[in-house]
């Protein structure tokens, strides 16, 4: 399966945006909850750590489903 | 207007705290602005809310939205007078089937189609309206998830209140639990890198992102293996 962007993983989740945020949360994140969902929704654009805080957040919870890791990071490395 | 990432995050942050009466009406106007830019279609937005005993527009994009919308309030119909009142969401797909004036209010501007939707609390019987160029963008999906947020935001910023209620529950309480391990091995790696916290989580992401396992597997190991030196 190619990577899931975050509005697609988002979508595949079946999160309320407050079940996300408090994923974030739980991961390190910062942000408010509208924030969080406008960069989900691409209304702004993330940093690279905003980014892959959300995936975290979402691959996470795909984790606990069976899926490893679906949506894409920010990876310099890859 | 072309919104800056910048005012844009900004205003999504002053939505969640809450604002002022003065820092309202500037932050509204970004919110509206970013419509037309983020969901497809879209040539014209405003805002409208009953103030106790007329609508009125609090926020508009261009004249164009103030004018259809003054139409609608002196017609006492339409579509955000509708969203407004009755509290839903509204679509005319075609102007021309949706009576002789209103037609011809929009005959000489580029929209054919209305959306609107009404508020969440706390912002009562408002509106946020959506004038498009044609009749199919409004067909759900990304454009109306972003309208819903969009609206949402307005509605936090007209309330004057954080939109947020105290947030609870077991799936709260389970992430706050978590966290509060992110945050002790973020504190304990930049005690012994000599960074700040903010580069400790930085790193922490990384590291988790690399390796492929979770926040909370990479802290725990980070956590451990600084116990065991």
């Amino acid at each position: 399966m190619s990577e899931l962007g975050l509005y697609e993983g988002y979508r595949l989740s079946e999160l309320s945006p407050f079940e996300l945020w408090a994923e974030y949360l739980a991961v390190g994140g910062g942000a408010d909850q509208l924030e969080v969902e406008a960069y989900v929704l691409g209304i702004l654009r993330p940093d690279r750590l905003q980014h892959n805080l959300i995936a975290q957040a979402l691959n996470e919870v795909f984790l606990d489903r069976g899926l490893d890791h679906p949506v894409g990071y920010h990876d310099p490395a890859r | 207007m072309a919104v800056r990432g910048r005012d844009l995050a900004e205003t999504f942050r002053a939505a969640a705290r809450g604002v002022s009466p003065e820092e309202r009406d500037l932050l509204l106007r970004t919110v509206i602005a970013v419509v037309p830019e983020t969901v497809s279609g879209v040539v014209s937005v405003s805002l409208t809310c009953w103030d106790g005993g007329r609508f009125q527009t609090v926020a508009a994009s261009d004249p164009v939205a103030l004018r259809l919308d003054e139409w609608q309030y002196a017609a006492d119909r339409g579509p955000c007078v509708d969203a407004a009142r009755q509290g839903r969401r509204t679509f005319v797909p075609d102007l021309a089937q949706a009576g002789q004036g209103f037609a011809a209010a929009a005959e000489s501007t580029e929209v054919r189609s209305v959306l609107s939707i009404p508020l969440p609390r706390p912002a009562d019987h408002a509106g946020l309206n959506c004038y498009a160029a044609g009749g199919a963008v409004f067909a759900g999906g990304l454009g109306e998830a972003r309208l819903e947020l969009l609206g949402r935001t307005a509605a936090a910023l007209l309330g004057g209140h954080p939109s947020e209620t105290e947030p609870t529950g077991a799936r709260f309480e389970a992430a706050l639990a978590r966290r509060r391990e992110i945050d002790r091995a973020c504190a304990t790696l930049a005690r012994r890198d000599g960074i700040t916290v903010d580069e400790a989580l930085r790193a922490l992401s990384a590291e988790a992102v690399r390796r492929r396992v979770t926040m909370t597997t990479a802290a725990r190991e980070l956590l451990r293996g600084d116990a065991d030196e």
